[in-house]
């Protein structure tokens, strides 16, 4: 049986995406203090993450354990590589959870916008602060304790703190963008540069 | 996460966001490209002199600004001046019928630089035919003591600037006219001297790079600001202000960025002018200079009542919003770096002196701390007087350069010292206006206080 055809009337489709959202504003924010209150987790997780990359990286194997990774099992010399608050993950990760939630609570930002520019912001700062891990953990191994020293004091603290703020400029970039310019007023009037001839 | 962690994660929170701003203003400012100039002709323009007890620079002022502008309008608002400051503009209006002056009486007078410029532009409504259109005529706004370049005007009818009719204010770098004055204290000590020769010059390196790339950056973010000196604005912005709020300059310390917010509050834009300038007298005082920063610094505070106005407005653009939220924010967030940034370094020394034994120890075993604190903690300061060699000073010495690296680094500490007086001010409800003495006036006098 023949369908009838009818004129269909379909809506355009929104080229604007949604502005703002409160609720996942705050979600955000919550999810920061969650970061927070549960860094000893994130340290976990951390660690359970970073183990197989160490793994590929280095000669010798790395396991997790606890907020730790064992590195140079089946060397000589196994090290026990701590992640402590201050170095983990979750100090990079809370500023911008929190930022993200604040812009989204009003209505300015587009929601999409602000979600891609913290999935950038997130993933810049896990990026540099992994490679961080993985550059202490390659000095220890190959130039022991005072190669350690070198990477975790300067060239790793100045890695994550140019990282992080470049981070929070590419979130920014991208959450501001394609949002709201100034309009503008008055009416045209010619005032032309002054011929240099 | 325990408390003395949680601090230690906040302080390097915040000195990861001041970074990422140096950075932010460092790279367009230095990739900015001359602005063109247009036709002044084509505009009418009119200057503003905020003038209370202005008799030793205003009469200079006047001359100077007659003498490079022919066609200028000047119009002087006499405070209710206890010197001589309203005969000598009137003797001087025997001789240019485009100079003005608005006379001022107690008990309205003295009332902030804002009410007095308020004064000026309803005496130049009324001034105006009915048929001047407002969109062609520009009040500028210029210090007693102010010096405007010869290209000013030019620059501000410029293509970028009022030649863009979506343009209401535009802001003109500022420069310090005694920046090469080695005695500004004359009879004063030698050491005096040369503290207020100091002083000067960081006052130049701060307002021709450090503030000149915020205003850089927020040309990019659409959110320029309006400073107290070199500051025009189309009239009939003005008149969209004064529509819109009653009048177009208000009750604010901080009257001139005030003023910027609300011609962006009412849809026009705001343009900052790096090659042009007006040139003011630095202070060589760090009681004078204190007093001042203070003013400013408590008038940001009071600005941050527009947040909430910023972040609604279709006006400005999302950058622009957020770039003026920092700004607003800066003063509370220094408030807090009051108290975070010792708290942080006592907790680490004591946590490191029990650890190693004694607090040399510590030291010893901690230098090398040293390079990331010259890196994050100096080198963002000390940047600036080197981009000030490069741009403003390029016959200066490196050794000298390097003495103004340190010695500028040094001079924002006065920052904190500014923005907890401010915030007292601020909380006992100290709002006066204290103007800042000029150098030529007496030195018994640090300010006067309305």
């Amino acid at each position: 049986m023949a369908v009838p055809q009818h004129a269909v009337s379909i809506a355009p489709r929104r080229t604007v995406g949604l502005r703002g959202h409160p609720v996942l504003g705050l979600l955000l924010i919550v999810l920061a203090v969650v970061v927070i209150v549960q860094e000893r987790a994130f340290r976990t997780v951390e660690a359970t993450l970073m183990a197989p990359l160490l793994s590929a990286v280095l000669t010798g194997g790395a396991v997790p354990v606890d907020t730790a990774v064992m590195i140079g099992i089946g060397q000589s010399d196994v090290y026990r590589l701590a992640i402590t608050s201050m170095c983990s993950t979750a100090v990079l990760f809370v500023p911008l959870l929190a930022l993200a939630g604040l812009i989204l609570l009003g209505p300015r930002f587009r929601l999409r916008r602000v979600f891609a520019g913290l999935g950038v912001g997130l993933m810049i700062s896990l990026v540099a602060n992994f490679g961080r891990y993985a550059l202490a953990a390659w000095a220890l191994e190959t130039f022991g304790l005072e190669g350690f020293d070198v990477v975790h004091r300067w060239a790793g603290s100045l890695l994550v703190i140019f990282a992080f703020a470049f981070a929070f400029f590419v979130m920014l970039k991208i959450a501001t963008g394609g949002g709201r310019q100034p309009a503008a007023k008055g009416p045209r009037r010619g005032i032309q540069p002054t011929d240099p001839a | 996460m325990n408390t003395t962690e949680s601090a230690q994660a906040l302080a390097f929170v915040l000195l990861v966001i001041f970074l990422g701003y140096v950075l932010l203003i460092v790279i367009p400012f230095l990739r900015r490209r001359p602005n063109p100039e247009g036709d002044s002709d084509l505009l009418d323009f009119h200057v503003f002199i905020a003038a209370r007890d202005e008799e030793s620079v205003i009469g200079a002022t006047i001359a100077r600004l007659r003498s490079q502008f022919d066609r200028l309008h000047i119009w002087v608002i006499d405070d209710a001046s206890l010197d001589a400051t309203g005969r000598i503009v009137t003797e001087a209006m025997s001789t240019d019928p485009r100079l003005h002056l608005v006379s001022r009486r107690l008990p309205e007078a003295r009332k902030g630089k804002g009410a007095a410029l308020n004064a000026a532009f309803d005496t130049l409504r009324a001034w105006l035919p009915d048929d001047v259109d407002p969109t062609q005529v520009v009040v500028l706004v210029v210090d007693a003591d102010g010096r405007l370049a010869p290209n000013a005007l030019a620059q501000a009818a410029g293509p970028v600037a009022f030649g863009d009719p979506s343009t209401g204010a535009v802001q003109v770098a500022v420069w310090m006219s005694n920046r090469d004055d080695a005695r500004p204290l004359p009879g004063q000590a030698r050491w005096r001297n040369r503290l207020g020769s100091y002083l000067i010059r960081m006052q130049d390196i701060e307002f021709r790079t450090a503030i000149a790339a915020m205003q850089s950056l927020r040309g990019h973010t659409a959110s320029v600001g309006l400073g107290g000196n070199g500051q025009f604005v189309r009239l009939s912005a003005l008149i969209d202000i004064a529509g819109e709020y009653g009048a177009p300059w208000h009750g604010s310390l901080l009257e001139d960025y005030e003023l910027g917010v609300h011609v962006m509050l009412t849809g026009h834009r705001t343009v900052y002018l790096h090659d042009t300038h007006v040139a003011q007298e630095a202070l060589p005082s760090w009681r004078r200079l204190l007093i001042q920063r203070v003013r400013w610094c408590q008038g940001g505070m009071q600005c941050a009542r527009y947040l909430g106005q910023i972040f609604r407005s279709p006006n400005f653009s999302n950058a622009g919003a957020l770039e003026a939220s920092y700004f607003l924010l800066m003063p509370y967030i220094q408030l807090v770096g009051v108290v975070l940034w010792p708290a942080v370094f006592v907790t680490m020394v004591a946590q490191g002196a029990v650890t190693v034994g004694s607090v040399g120890a510590w030291l010893l075993a901690s230098w090398w701390l040293l390079p990331l604190v010259v890196v994050t903690g100096v080198v963002p300061f000390a940047v600036w007087p080197v981009i000030y060699r490069r741009q403003c000073a390029p016959q200066a010495s490196w050794l000298r350069v390097f003495g103004w690296c340190l010695g500028y680094w040094l001079y924002m500490y006065q920052t904190y010292v500014c923005v907890v007086r401010a915030f007292w001010r601020l909380v006992t409800g100290r709002n006066g206006w204290a103007k800042t003495r000029r150098n030529a006036e007496s030195t018994t006098l640090v300010t006067k206080e309305a």
